[in-house]
């Protein structure tokens, strides 16, 4: 019986966030693919260094912008008050589903990328250039010109494996009851809101 | 912005439902006018004593067009238990995070065509012009040449209007929370 219950469970499994497997990639760093599952799921990527950096700058406020339907930057607020940032607990960052776990968190940590040029990026760029939660990301931290030490040292990731096409519903659900059970920042999506 | 908060806004959404107000006008049908609103908010359409099972032996069978591509189209059974069909009582079918709601509410049921024809495997007939809530309607009672008089006897809809723009993120979450409770099943998507 798949009741509320059985995904409250599976929340529970996304809870337990573990560091995220890099391995050098010549100068840089990269996901290490063999470290990752490469089967299908719902996964987490998690700010669990602590919240200090977000309380340092003393937001009550996280001002973003995304993009609209017709391409446009809409301003956006997100009350501290919403997200679990007051506390030392792991913050949900951003929630996905996938049928590669592995390949997907790599898509979207974007290792290979130091910073997404400050509102260079188009609608059709949100979706084929950059990844989601690199574009909410990288306005959190507009003064700094390289982020990827940040996703080095501060970002862990969790994951619940459902592979197969009979938990493509599960999938569904479970990443939507996250994302709105952990109020994962970079999950904010405006240009949808605007139809 | 308390869990509470979360539940008592997803309460609304599942116990302050209305039939649908729809009236005649001419040979077509039409959202009466004033009674649902055009400010940004969540609406919930339910469907209300089913007057026969939506499901056999425990599971729903439909046609989807995955979202992926390359785009084809896919049969889809999944377990009434998931989506909370049940014979007799409502269940939510479709959960909707709007701009302005009576636009698009008015997307959704397609009014203005009586019956979407799923008979062939043309990938027009599933493509994205054709609402998830009609997708799914009309398939499910494909024995009739026009469902919209259905909606008067069956359709009910919950809503929760929150206008302030700065309301968006919180808008979003709420969404997500509902869907993952609800699980209406017009919502379901084949991304990954």
């Amino acid at each position: 019986m798949k009741d509320q219950k059985y995904f409250d469970a599976l929340l529970n499994l996304l809870r337990k966030v573990q560091d995220i497997p890099l391995v050098r990639d010549g100068a840089g760093w990269m996901l290490d693919l063999e470290q990752t599952p490469r089967e299908a799921g719902v996964f987490c990527i998690w700010w669990m260094r602590g919240s200090i950096l977000w309380k340092d700058r003393n937001f009550l406020q996280i001002k973003l912008s995304s993009a609209n339907a017709d391409g446009e930057f809409i301003p956006y607020n997100v009350d501290t008050e919403m997200l679990d940032i007051e506390t030392n607990n792991p913050v949900a960052l951003y929630i996905g589903k996938t049928e590669d776990i592995g390949l997907r968190l790599a898509e979207h940590l974007m290792l290979d990328v130091k910073k997404i040029p400050d509102r260079q990026y188009k609608l059709e760029d949100f979706s084929s250039r950059y990844s989601r939660f690199r574009v909410v990301f990288d306005q959190l931290f507009p003064y700094l010109s390289d982020l990827t030490p940040l996703i080095k040292n501060y970002l862990g990731y969790s994951h619940v494996k459902l592979p197969g096409d009979e938990n493509v519903y599960l999938r569904y659900y479970l990443r939507n009851y996250a994302v709105g059970t952990f109020r994962s920042l970079c999950n904010i999506d405006v240009f949808e809101l605007i139809t | 912005m308390s869990e509470e908060y979360f539940e008592a806004l997803l309460h609304l959404i599942k116990r302050d439902d209305q039939p649908l107000p729809l009236v005649r006008a001419g040979s077509h049908w039409i959202i009466a006018e004033n009674e649902i609103t055009e400010q940004p908010g969540l609406f919930c359409l339910w469907w209300d004593r089913p007057e026969r099972s939506w499901s056999e032996n425990g599971a729903l069978k439909l046609r989807w067009l995955n979202n992926r591509e390359p785009y084809q189209i896919v049969p889809l059974t999944i377990q009434s238990e998931l989506v909370r069909v049940r014979p007799r009582h409502k269940f939510p079918l479709l959960l909707e995070n709007a701009h302005n709601i009576r636009k698009r509410l008015e997307w959704q049921l397609m009014l203005e065509i009586p019956k979407v024809d799923f008979s062939d495997d043309r990938l027009s007939v599933f493509s994205l012009n054709i609402s998830p809530f009609r997708r799914v309607i009309d398939q499910v009672y494909n024995e009739y040449d026009d469902v919209r008089p259905l909606f008067t006897s069956h359709l009910r809809i919950s809503q929760v209007t929150l206008p302030d723009d700065r309301l968006v993120p919180l808008r979003t979450f709420l969404f997500h929370y509902a869907l993952g409770n609800l699980r209406p099943i017009c919502n379901i998507d084949f991304g990954a």
